[in-house]
């Protein structure tokens, strides 16, 4: 969840491996880990307040993918694999 | 090499009185050292019980040691004068584990900010101390107009200890103490706040101690690393020996049953006899005798002292006593 809205549903596994939305992908990223020093950061930027949500998807402002139709269009929930539920434009 | 912050051979008992069924060694003849002229970041992990809290409270003079001594810049703290402990106070920052508790809920989180820099005289006029909040809260990452003037309960977790990492960033101090900062937000707000920890280190020269039951983000961050174990140090030195290549039965079992987010590595469980919930065999021996799976009988009779391993490594236990 982002922002209030289910912005992506996949069976724990495959989120971990083939994250499909980008703030999960994110997310996941930030996970501090043994293997490698210095590989984890935060998602930079802050979460939007509720009562004045950016227009489109309410992700737009922290994604480095975005682009003009994320400023504008909400993404709705998608089947993008079997099983795998995604709210995003670019996939 | 001056020696900033030390604690130097501490123990702290607590209870033992009358009506008590007796004492709890709560930290065991514990040593540390924080140079100052190389700022660096030291992280202390343990878990539950294993006395990190008391540790943070005998640094910061909130609790007096039963035995030994801390100092900062040479000075017992439990001897300071009026003036030392004030530059004590200003020099030493702590950042607590729950934001909320450290906020009066009736006022705005600008009194957080405003406190001290009344008490410490930083500014010189109201804009001035407006300007100086300003910028210390964007230095955490946080908009100054969304965040001042509201009350705590209208700010986030994240927001709230973000404002908190600001607080001690306003006094410029020479150590921060951070006693799990981390633990109550999110994945990505932990790697945020952490690596604003790391950068007040690099760019500003202060140095961190961690207090964390988190060994992963003790890696990540930390230069040498602390492990406490019921009080007692198992096993101290540089970050990437001790995670990489543990010594102390203690540090292995603690890696082992970190779930890490990779398909490629599976959870390992503790096995039974880490997870038996154990006391304390009464008396000497090592603390862990009655969880180590290689325990021998001397490990019973005499805790082990701290073993030199490497060079930049120490090692409570006599599987090591006779490394090179």
């Amino acid at each position: 969840m982002y922002a209030g809205r289910l912005i992506e549903v996949s069976p724990v596994r495959d989120i971990f491996t083939q994250p499909l939305h980008p703030y999960t992908e994110m997310l996941i990223a930030s996970l501090p880990s043994l293997e490698q020093k210095g590989t984890f950061r935060g998602i930079p930027g802050l979460i939007p307040l509720l009562r004045d949500l950016p227009p489109g998807c309410a992700f737009h402002p922290r994604c480095p993918h975005a682009v003009d139709r994320c400023r504008v269009e909400e993404p709705r929930l998608r089947e993008i694999r079997p099983a795998g539920w995604a709210a995003c434009h670019l996939r | 090499m001056t020696t900033l912050l030390e604690a130097r051979r501490v123990t702290k008992v607590f209870g033992g009185g009358l009506f008590d069924r007796g004492p709890t060694l709560a930290l065991d003849d514990f040593s540390l050292a924080i140079d100052g002229d190389r700022p660096s970041i030291t992280a202390v992990v343990g878990e539950s019980g294993s006395g990190k809290t008391t540790l943070s409270r005998l640094l910061l003079g909130l609790t007096a040691p039963t035995g030994g001594e801390v100092h900062y810049d040479g000075r017992d703290l439990q001897a300071m004068s009026r003036a030392e402990w004030r530059a004590f106070r200003r020099d030493v920052q702590v950042i607590f584990q729950d934001p909320y508790e450290v906020y009066n809920p009736f006022y705005r989180v600008d009194h957080v900010l405003t406190t001290p820099v009344a008490k410490f005289g930083l500014a010189s006029s109201r804009a001035a101390a407006r300007a100086l909040i300003e910028d210390v809260l964007r230095a955490v990452g946080l908009r100054p107009e969304e965040t001042l003037g509201r009350f705590p309960h209208q700010l986030s977790g994240g927001q709230r200890q973000r404002v908190m990492v600001a607080r001690a960033l306003l006094l410029k101090p020479r150590v921060i103490l951070a006693d799990e900062p981390v633990s109550m937000v999110d994945a990505s707000l932990r790697a945020t706040i952490l690596a604003s920890l790391r950068r007040m280190n690099a760019e500003l020269g202060i140095s961190i101690v961690y207090i964390t039951h988190d060994l992963a983000t003790a890696y990540q961050i930390s230069d040498n690393i602390i492990v406490l174990y019921r009080g007692s140090v198992a096993e101290a030195g540089d970050v990437a020996l001790v995670v990489k290549q543990p010594r102390h039965p203690y540090t292995q079992l603690l890696l082992s049953s970190i779930p890490q987010a990779s398909a490629a590595r599976t959870w390992m469980t503790e096995n039974a006899v880490a997870s038996a919930a154990v006391h304390d065999a009464p008396g000497a021996g090592c603390k862990f005798a009655a969880r180590c799976p290689s325990v021998v009988p001397r490990c019973r009779e005499t805790a082990p002292p701290l073993f030199q391993t490497d060079r930049h490594r120490v090692v409570s236990c006599y599987l090591h006593q006779n490394a090179p």
